[in-house]
C-alpha cells in the first residue's frame, strides 16, 4: 500500500514539473549546446595535452549564474585541456567556503569576500597576483586600473576586484519632471551641496495628500514617494565620508565615524530619515527588498547606490538618469563593490588558474555582462580606448546620457576602497556600527552620542590597516 | 431534536474554520499573485490584488533559467533515500526505547537526546571535515547515509531524533496488554513490532514520513555545503540564486517556489487522510 | 538466558540504529565542537588553546552581544512556545473531525504556509509587515487603529511571532494524529453521563494528549531556543540587536568574524541552556504526562 502511494506521488509529482518545465524550451537548448560543446574540446584534447581540472566558485544572482556559465564554457573552449568545475554558490558563501578551507578542499580560484580574502592573504593562502601579471608576457601591471587591485601589503594585492563598480545617484525622470526639478548635475565639478540635496530631495517627497516635505500640510506619517533612497551600510555613507575628508578607523586606530568629518555625514544622513523625513527608515528600506523596484515603482525618486542597479533598471524599461554624489568638504569619492576573485596557494595548477583569472578579467569574454550595467571593465583599454568603451558604456539600455561622467570617471579618478578591504577585524568593528546607526535611525539616539558611544569598542578591536 | 442542536454547531464550526483558513491562506494568496506578475508591480502601493495582466511566463522562465529538471531529480533521489531510512530506523530504534524494557534504556535516550541541543552550525565544520576524510563529499552520502541511523536533517523540529522521540511517544500510548496478549500466544518482539505496534501507529508514521520528506525537501544549508558540484544541486539550491545581493528577481523566485511546493503538497494531502483513518481502521477496541 | 537479559539484548538491538548513528555521525562532532571551544580555531590561523578563555569573556560581559542574545533568545523562547503550541493544539481540535464539510481543503490550508521555502515566506512577511507600503499597516490604518514597525522596530520580536505561528503547521499534525489516540468510547461514556464539552476535554481529551503536549513542548522549545532563519533573512539581528539570537550570532562569529573557537563557545553554552530547560520539562513530566503503558 505504501509502495503504491509513493509511486503515485511521484508520479504525479515528476508530471507536474517536466510539464512545467518543457514549457520554456530555450534555456535547456542553450544547456545542451554546451554540453556538447564540452564534449568536443575534450575529444580534441585528448592527444595534445595532459588533461587539468580546475575547480572555481563564485556568488551571484540568476543574472550572472548563466552568464558566468557561458563564460567558463568559452574558456573551455579556447583552452581544450583545462576543464573547469566551476561551482555557483548563491548564498551562505563564507559558511561553505569556510567548510572547503576547514576540510582541505578549497577550490583552486575562486570569488571571496574582500576581508575574508584579506585573512586569508595574509596567512599565505592565496597567491601574490601581481607575481603572475610580471612574468605574464600578454600583460602589464598597467593594463588594469591601478585602484580596483586589493592589497594585504605594500605591491602584494591578493586579487581585484570582482568587477570595477561605483556608486552615484540614479532617479527617476518622470519623478523629478512631475515636482519641476532639475536633472542631478552629471559633472563632479557640479556636484549639489548637501543643502541643495535636502532641498531636492523634500521636493520630490510626496505624501499620500501630494503634499510634498516642503509643504505645511505635509504628512510625514503618509509617504507615498521618498525623495531619496539609501542603503545603511558601508557602500552608502563611506563614499560621503571619504568625500568629507574622513576615514573609517584613523591610521593610529581612531574610530572615524566619531571624529568630526564622518560624524557630520552620518548625522546628515540622519537628520534626511529623522529630521527632514524625505529618505526611509532602515525599517521601510529592509522592507522593500529591492533598491532598484523602488526606483521603478516610485517609491523613491533617487536611489544612492553601486551602479551594478544599472542591470534591474535597464531591464525594467524605466524612464532613469544618473548623477554624481553631493559634495561634501573634500575631495570627491566613490567606492566599489565588496569582492575579489583570489588563487588558492593550495592549488596543483597555479599557471591554468591563472589564465581563467585573466578571462574572468577580460572584459571582451563577456562583453554583455558590461553592456548590461552590472559590470565595470577591470582593465583600463576599456576606458581610453574610445571603441572599446563605446561599446559597453553608450547606446544601451543601461547607460544613459551621462553615465561617463557621473559614474565612469569617479571610478577612474575619485577612487577610494571600502572599509571592508583595509580595516583589519572589520567584520567586528562593523557588528558595532550597524546596530548603532539604527539606534540613530530609529530615533533612540544622537549621531554624536551613537557613535562616539561605540568609538572605545572599536578602537579597543582595532588591529590596523592594510597597506 | 439533540440531531438538530448537533448539526447547528458544526455550522458554526465550519464557518469558523473556513474563515480562520483563509486568513491563514492570506499570505500564501501573495505569494502566488506575485509569481503572476511583473518585477515591479509586485511592490507597486496601494497593493496590486489580482495581477493584471498575468504573467504566466514567469514560470517557464523561472523553470527554464536554471536546470530545474536535474535539481528536482536530485531532490527526489535524496528525499527518497531519507524517507526510507528514516522510517525504518526510527520506529525500530523507538520501539527498542519504549516497548522493550532493559538496563539504561532511558540513559541512553536521553544521551540520545542531547544530539539535537548543541546547534546545527557549531558542529557544521568538523562534521564536514568527517565528510571529507571519508572522501565522501560531494556524494549524496552525507545527505543519506545518518538517515538510516536515525540523524536526520538540519532543521530540529522533524529532524532524526524529533522522529524517535515521537514514535517513542505515540508507542508509549498503546496499552501494555496488547503485547502481553501477543507474547502468551508466543510473538516475539519482532512479531510485535510489525503485527501490532506499526499497524496502530499509522498516524505518527505518516507524521514522521511528511515531516522527513518536507525538511529534506526544503533543506538548503546541507546540499549547499556537502555537494560541490552543480549537477548534483537540489531546488532549494535553485531557489536561492534568484536573491542575489546585485539583482532580486523576486516574481521568479515565486513562480519557482509555487513549482516546487506541489509535491509536498501532493504527499500532504494524501498522508492527512490517514490521520483520521488510521484508528477507524486497524479498530483498536480491544 | 533469564528473561531479563534476553531483554536487554532485544532492547540494544532494536535500538541499534539510533546508538550507531549517533556514535558514528554525532558524537565526533560534537566532541571535536567542545574541544574548539577551549581553541582559538579559526580556518586560517594557527590554532592555539585558550583554556576557559572564550568562555570568560562571554560571561565577563567582555563580548558586546552575548549577554543580549541570551535574553533575546530567552524572551523569544518564553512568547513562541506557548503562542505556537497553543494556537496549534486550537486549530487540530477545530480540524479533528470528519463530519467537517471540505476537510481536505481546510487541513491543506493550515499547513500550507508550513511547506513554503522560507525564503519565499521571509519575503511575503517582510512585504505584508513593511511600514509604510505593507498590508498590515494598511488595514490597521482602514480600522483606525495605530500603526507599527512591526519587525523593523521595537515589536521585532513579538512580529516574528505572526510569522512563527502562521508556519506552526507541523506541531498541528503532531496534535492530529495524537487525538486519533483519545479513544471514541470514552467520548461516549461522559456524553451518557451527561458531560459537555468541556468535561469531554478536559476529563478525556486533555489527560490523553498529554505525551504529545509534551513532545510538542519539548521539540519546540529546542528548535525556539535555536532560532536562526527567522533573524537570518528578515532581520539580519537587528534592529540594534533585537532579534540577535544566539544561534543566528554564533553563525556571525563563525563565518564573518571567523572565529569558530568561540563560536563553538557559544553552542556549547546554549546546549547547557538548552539541557537545563529540557531536563527540567522531562522531570516535570513525572507529575503531569500520563502514558497508557503505565498504570
Amino acid at each position: 500500500m505504501k509502495r503504491r502511494v509513493l509511486a503515485l506521488v511521484l508520479a504525479v509529482s515528476l508530471g507536474t514539473l517536466t510539464a512545467c518545465g518543457s514549457g520554456g524550451g530555450s534555456g535547456e537548448g542553450t544547456a545542451q549546446e554546451g554540453q556538447s560543446a564540452e564534449q568536443q574540446t575534450e575529444n580534441s584534447s585528448g592527444e595534445k595535452q595532459e588533461q587539468v581540472e580546475l575547480s572555481f566558485t563564485y556568488w551571484g544572482g540568476s543574472y550572472e549564474q548563466p552568464l558566468m556559465e557561458k563564460i567558463i564554457s568559452d574558456f573551455e573552449e579556447a583552452y581544450p585541456y583545462i576543464k573547469v568545475d566551476s561551482q555557483h554558490i548563491p548564498s551562505d558563501y563564507e559558511a561553505k567556503m569556510s567548510a572547503m578551507v576547514a576540510g582541505q578542499e578549497e577550490p583552486d580560484i575562486a570569488y571571496i569576500r574582500d576581508y575574508m580574502a584579506l585573512d586569508f592573504a595574509e596567512q599565505g593562502m592565496l597567491y601574490n597576483i601581481f607575481d603572475f601579471i610580471d612574468q605574464d608576457e600578454e600583460l602589464d601591471r598597467e593594463d588594469f586600473v591601478e585602484d580596483f587591485f586589493l592589497y594585504w601589503e605594500e605591491g602584494k594585492s591578493y586579487g581585484m576586484y570582482t568587477a570595477g563598480e561605483s556608486y552615484a545617484l540614479f532617479y527617476n525622470t518622470e519623478a523629478f519632471e512631475e515636482a519641476g526639478v532639475d536633472p542631478l548635475p552629471t559633472k563632479v565639478e557640479d556636484a549639489l551641496t548637501w543643502d541643495e540635496l535636502v532641498d531636492i530631495a523634500q521636493k520630490l517627497t510626496i505624501d499620500q495628500n501630494g503634499n510634498n516635505a516642503q509643504s505645511p500640510d505635509f504628512d510625514p506619517e503618509h509617504i507615498r514617494q521618498y525623495g531619496i533612497r539609501f542603503d545603511f551600510n558601508q557602500g552608502s555613507y563611506m563614499p560621503l565620508v571619504h568625500g568629507n575628508g574622513g576615514t573609517y578607523m584613523t591610521e593610529d586606530g581612531k574610530f572615524g565615524l566619531a571624529e568630526e568629518e564622518g560624524l557630520d555625514v552620518i548625522e546628515k544622513m540622519g537628520d534626511l530619515v529623522t529630521k527632514y523625513h524625505v529618505a526611509p527608515s532602515p525599517a521601510e528600506t529592509k522592507s522593500l527588498p529591492s533598491t532598484a523596484v523602488s526606483l521603478t515603482t516610485r517609491q523613491s525618486a533617487i536611489i544612492m547606490i553601486g551602479q551594478w542597479v544599472l542591470l534591474d533598471l535597464g531591464e525594467s524599461g524605466v524612464d532613469f538618469g544618473v548623477g554624481v554624489l553631493p559634495k561634501m568638504n573634500g575631495e570627491y569619492s566613490t567606492s566599489p563593490g565588496w569582492g575579489t576573485v583570489g588563487i588558492f596557494k593550495s592549488t596543483e595548477h597555479p599557471e591554468e588558474a591563472w589564465l581563467l583569472w585573466k578571462w574572468l578579467a577580460d572584459p571582451s569574454k563577456a562583453v554583455e555582462a558590461y553592456q548590461s550595467g552590472l559590470w565595470m571593465p577591470l582593465m583600463t583599454e576599456w576606458y581610453t580606448n574610445e571603441d572599446l568603451l563605446n561599446q559597453w558604456a553608450t547606446g544601451n539600455v543601461a547607460h544613459p546620457d551621462g553615465y561617463i561622467d557621473a559614474v565612469m570617471e569617479p571610478a577612474l579618478n575619485n577612487f577610494h576602497r571600502h572599509p571592508s578591504a583595509y580595516v583589519k577585524n572589520f567584520a567586528e568593528i562593523d557588528a558595532l556600527v550597524t546596530p548603532a546607526l539604527e539606534r540613530m535611525y530609529l530615533g533612540e539616539e544622537t549621531a554624536q552620542e551613537a557613535m562616539e558611544g561605540i568609538a572605545d569598542q572599536a578602537e579597543s578591536l582595532f588591529e590596523g590597516l592594510y597597506q | 431534536m439533540k440531531r438538530k442542536r448537533k448539526s447547528g454547531k458544526s455550522w458554526v464550526r465550519t464557518i469558523l474554520c473556513f474563515a480562520l483558513a483563509l486568513v491563514w491562506l492570506l499570505p500564501f494568496y501573495w505569494m502566488v499573485r506575485s509569481s503572476l506578475m511583473g518585477m515591479s508591480q509586485i511592490f507597486e502601493y496601494p497593493p496590486v490584488i489580482f495581477p493584471n495582466p498575468i504573467q504566466w511566463e514567469n514560470f517557464p522562465e523561472a523553470l527554464t533559467r536554471l536546470p530545474f529538471l536535474t535539481y528536482f531529480k536530485n531532490t527526489v533521489i535524496i528525499v527518497v533515500l531519507c524517507v526510507a531510512g528514516i522510517l525504518v530506523s526510527c520506529s525500530l530504534s523507538a520501539y527498542g526505547l519504549s516497548r522493550v524494557q532493559w538496563k539504561g534504556r532511558d540513559k541512553v535516550f536521553y544521551l540520545l537526546m542531547t544530539s539535537i541541543m548543541l546547534p546545527y552550525f557549531a558542529t557544521i565544520i568538523p562534521s564536514f571535515v568527517m565528510w571529507t576524510k571519508l572522501g565522501l563529499t560531494n556524494t549524496f552520502v552525507p545527505l543519506t547515509l545518518p538517515s538510516w541511523f536515525g540523524v536526520g536533517t538540519v532543521s530540529v523540529f522533524g529532524g532524526g531524533m524529533f522522529n524517535i522521540f515521537l514514535l517513542r511517544q505515540f508507542f508509549r500510548t498503546i496499552p501494555k496488554e496488547l503485547d502481553e496478549a501477543a507474547r502468551i500466544d508466543g510473538a516475539g518482539h519482532f512479531t510485535i513490532f510489525t503485527k501490532i505496534i506499526l499497524p496502530l501507529s499509522k498516524p505518527a508514521l505518516i507524521c514522521v514520513g511528511l515531516f522527513t520528506f518536507l525538511n529534506t525537501w526544503n533543506d538548503f544549508i546541507n546540499p549547499l555545503i556537502y555537494l560541490s558540484d552543480q549537477e548534483k544541486y537540489t531546488i532549494q539550491i535553485g531557489l536561492r540564486t534568484f536573491i542575489g545581493v546585485f539583482s532580486s528577481q523576486w516574481h521568479l523566485l515565486m513562480a519557482a517556489a509555487v513549482c516546487a511546493i506541489i509535491p509536498v503538497l501532493i504527499v500532504f494531502l494524501v498522508g492527512q487522510k490517514y490521520f483520521v483513518e488510521g484508528i477507524a481502521t486497524t479498530g483498536l477496541k480491544g | 538466558m533469564s528473561r531479563q537479559k534476553k531483554e536487554n539484548i532485544a532492547g540494544i538491538l532494536f535500538s541499534l540504529p539510533a546508538i550507531i548513528g549517533f556514535l558514528a555521525f554525532s558524537l565526533g562532532p560534537m566532541i571535536a565542537s567542545l574541544v574548539m571551544s577551549f581553541t582559538n580555531y579559526s580556518i586560517s590561523h594557527p590554532t592555539e588553546f585558550v583554556g576557559l578563555g572564550n568562555y570568560t569573556e562571554l560571561f565577563s560581559g567582555q563580548d558586546t552581544f552575548f549577554w543580549n542574545s541570551v535574553k533575546v533568545t530567552m524572551t523569544f523562547s518564553l512568547m513562541n512556545v506557548p503562542v505556537c503550541i497553543i494556537t496549534a493544539f486550537l486549530v487540530a481540535l477545530l480540524l479533528n473531525s470528519k463530519k467537517l464539510r471540505g476537510m481536505t481543503f481546510l487541513r491543506a490550508a493550515f499547513y500550507i504556509p508550513t511547506i513554503l521555502p522560507i525564503v519565499a515566506t521571509a519575503m511575503i512577511f517582510m512585504w505584508i509587515m513593511s511600514p509604510d507600503f505593507g498590508l498590515l499597516n494598511a488595514i490597521l490604518e482602514a480600522l483606525h487603529l495605530p500603526t507599527s514597525d512591526w519587525i523593523y522596530g521595537n515589536a521585532a520580536l513579538p512580529s516574528l511571532l505572526l510569522m512563527t505561528a502562521w508556519t506552526s503547521g507541523n506541531i498541528m499534525v503532531v496534535f492530529l494524529a495524537g487525538l486519533q489516540g483519545v479513544p471514541q468510547e470514552l467520548y461516549e461514556s461522559i456524553e451518557v453521563d451527561g458531560g459537555g464539552a468541556w468535561a469531554k476535554f478536559w476529563y478525556c481529551t486533555f489527560p490523553h494528549m498529554t505525551p504529545t503536549i509534551f513532545f510538542n513542548t519539548v521539540m519546540f522549545v529546542i528548535s525556539s531556543m535555536q532560532a536562526f532563519l527567522p533573524a537570518y533573512i528578515m532581520t539580519q539581528g537587528g534592529p540594534n540587536n533585537k532579534t540577535n539570537f544566539l544561534v543566528y550570532y554564533l553563525y556571525r562569529v563563525a563565518f564573518e568574524f571567523q572565529n569558530i573557537g568561540k563560536a563553538s563557545s557559544l553552542g556549547w553554552v546554549l546546549f547547557v541552556m538548552i539541557l537545563v530547560v529540557v531536563g527540567a520539562l522531562f522531570w516535570s513530566s513525572k507529575y503531569w504526562v500520563f502514558y497508557s503503558d503505565e498504570s
